[in-house]
């Protein structure tokens, strides 16, 4: 391996190593300050406990937040899967006129800032008459998670050859059972990662939802303003850590199953 | 069924997309258990006819029949056709042995008399023991190996087969072409065989059909289409040969006695249909085949012979023959094969610049058309 040593490898090296660091520091110190007996998220370590764990449940406010950013990720996730393997479809597998507004709508999330598309949609509502509630943070959603969705499964569908169709026809397949049999499992794989990451994205968002939601709450809602009294800063910091894994190791499954549905031929773009 | 019907019947076949006419007014027969190959070059509509043929693209005009039934609309499923498509198309997501049993469980054929069927049919192409990989860990000429047999499990009575050794290399290629005869000559199927290597055609087919820009020129047995190629095109493609651009100074028969400007006058033989629509004063093109001349260094005594006067341009050594670029005196440069037979060969030593004469019988020259005579 000595040959590996050159500048070149310690570059690279250096680079993932200050990267790794950047990312994962901060999640390992909210980790280990969730099980520090204190209620300063300060040194000297005051003694571990679990009591901020428990003390989760105590707070119906917590807990109603985290229902309501479940079921509304539940229902985006839905409704973004339909549309967005439709849009796919279309992107995929046909050329038309206005293909480049419809270009210009999947990329908003990836160019568009989150506050400039928060505004955006408040206005948008509030000039149509839709009054602010969780169903109006379902529809801000939707309009992004729709487009990951569609660029995730796009790209399974672009490598897809149309011949493979043509050849579960050719071997007694009607059309319906052509899709079922051979297109379905082959892009199943994309769906179901980009199923993942779009719950994620929906879980996640604060600053578009902070715009559209009005008066309820959701998760990351309530943490901001939770935020504002110190001492529930041990409780933050327990229900977080329970976040994170649960979200990180969502993201390797997704990422996981989306590798094995390439049947390994695609890069990761995760690992 | 009477003895006469053929195999597969395809009458004006016509198929556009948009301006391009793909398949243009088509038609030939092919009888039961031939090895039928569709020869031409990329984007001369081969693989617009196969998928027709197999219902995967539904024809502007003309219909298709198999034994005598009318298939032109039957959708592909419903036919007793399949094909071996160009890339493969293996199902990624299943492996081997699921691929091959793909078609026998949508016809719902018991579990057992498909795992024997599949079994035989693996022992035969010699991928025994390979039932668990997925097509990802095959080799090309394994992953063709296993589409053949995935097409030919169901024993249709046609099977298409779209350039499947297109993608290999010569090695692995010549011995699937082999494999691939002898499989057809064992199962008995009526092959149409996709390439645009005319070697293969010709070594491989019963009949081949020449194909260009979407209409067939030729069909005949791969010697009628060498030896009597019926238009330029059909004989540029098909193996070497050289071309005699002329007028037509007189007709005798089917022989035909063409003035080249500036070099020679020759005779040559028309086609019996080709004759009849030959003029005086028309302007046509001579073709000689490079085996068919012959090279010496004294000028031959041979009367009636076709004879011109060259000067050696260039040779090359080939093992069993040596391929002789001769330049004319209307700098046209003529390909000649000579058989490497002795030493004692008054040709063993000719060399360049060294002034020969090129001579071939009347009969060896046919006069074509550009177009195909009707
Ligand atoms: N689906 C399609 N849409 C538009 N044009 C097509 C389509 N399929 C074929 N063509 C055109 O029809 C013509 C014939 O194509 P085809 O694929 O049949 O050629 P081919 O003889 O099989 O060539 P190759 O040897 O390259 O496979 C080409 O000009 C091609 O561009
Ligand atoms: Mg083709």
């Amino acid at each position: 391996m000595k040959a590996l040593r050159t500048p070149k490898f310690w570059f690279a090296f250096y680079t993932y190593a200050v990267m790794a660091i950047l990312i994962y520091m901060p999640i390992v110190i909210l980790i280990t300050f969730s099980f520090n007996d204190s209620t300063i998220m300060s040194l000297p370590w005051s003694g571990f406990t679990t009591k901020w764990y428990a003390k989760i449940l105590a707070r119906p406010d917590l807990l109603k937040s985290l229902w309501n950013s479940l079921w509304v990720a539940l229902i985006v996730t839905a409704v973004s899967l339909v549309l967005g393997v439709l849009a796919a479809n279309a992107m995929a597998r046909y050329r038309y006129k206005g293909r480049i507004f419809f270009t210009g709508y999947i990329s908003i999330p990836f160019v568009m800032p989150w506050l400039i598309l928060g505004i955006a949609l408040l206005v948008f509502f509030t000039r149509v008459g839709i009054q602010l509630s969780l169903f109006t943070v379902i529809l801000a959603h939707i309009s992004f998670d729709v487009p990951l969705v569609a660029v995730l499964v796009a790209s399974r569908l672009h490598q897809f050859d149309p011949n493979l169709e043509a050849a579960a026809r050719d071997l007694g397949c009607g059309p319906l059972e052509a899709f079922r049999l051979v297109t379905f499992p082959i892009i199943a794989p994309a769906i179901i990662a980009a199923g993942i990451l779009a719950f994620n994205w929906s879980f996640d968002a604060f600053v578009v939802t902070h715009f559209v939601i009005g008066q309820q709450v959701t998760f990351p809602i309530w943490v901001w303003s939770a935020l504002r009294f110190p001492k529930n800063l041990p409780i933050i910091n327990a229900v977080s850590s329970i976040i994170v894994v649960v979200e990180m190791g969502l993201i390797f499954l997704a990422e996981w199953i989306r590798r094995r549905g390439a049947g390994g031929e695609e890069e990761s773009i995760l690992f | 069924m009477p003895e006469s019907t053929p195999g597969l019947e395809v009458r004006n076949l016509t198929k556009r997309f948009g301006n391009i006419v793909a398949v243009n007014d088509v038609s030939f027969e092919i009888a039961s258990g031939e090895f039928f190959s569709l020869l031409g070059p990329s984007g001369s509509g081969k693989t617009t006819m196969l998928r027709m043929i197999g219902g995967l693209e539904t024809p502007d005009a003309g219909d298709i029949f198999l034994e005598g039934k009318k298939i032109t609309f039957l959708p592909p499923e419903k036919r007793d056709v399949n094909i071996v498509f160009q890339n493969y198309a293996l199902f990624p997501h299943l492996n081997v042995y699921d691929n091959v049993a793909f078609g026998p469980r949508r016809r719902k054929w018991p579990e057992d008399k498909i795992r024997r069927e599949v079994t035989a049919l693996l022992e035969m192409v010699h991928l025994s023991g390979y039932e668990e990989k997925y097509p990802r860990q095959l080799s090309g000429g394994e992953k063709q190996r296993v589409a053949l047999i995935r097409a030919l499990i169901l024993k249709p009575k046609l099977l298409l087969l779209d350039e499947p050794l297109g993608a290999l290399d010569l090695k692995i290629r010549q011995a699937l072409q082999l494999e691939l005869a002898n499989i057809q000559y064992e199962v008995g199927i009526t092959f149409i065989y996709v390439t645009h290597d005319q070697s293969e055609a010709l070594t491989m087919a019963d009949r081949i059909a020449v194909m260009n820009k979407g209409r067939i020129l030729q069909v005949g047995t791969p010697k009628e289409i060498y030896e009597h190629p019926v238009n330029r095109f059909v004989a540029n493609f098909i193996g070497n040969t050289n071309l005699f651009e002329g007028v037509v100074k007189e007709i005798a028969g089917q022989d035909v006695k063409v003035d080249v400007p500036g070099l020679m006058e020759l005779w040559g033989i028309a086609s019996e249909n080709h004759v009849a629509q030959l003029r005086i004063g028309q302007r046509i093109a001579v073709s000689v085949r490079p085996e068919k001349m012959r090279l010496s260094r004294v000028k031959p005594q041979k009367p009636g012979y076709n004879l011109v006067q060259g000067v050696v341009d260039d040779l090359i050594y080939l093992g069993v023959s040596t391929e002789f670029l001769v330049r004319l005196p209307n700098d046209q440069v003529v390909r000649v094969f000579a058989q490497n037979i002795s030493r004692e060969d008054e040709l063993w030593s000719i060399t360049w610049d060294e002034p020969v004469w090129v001579y071939w019988r009347p009969e060896r020259s046919l006069v074509l058309a550009d177009e195909a005579p009707t």
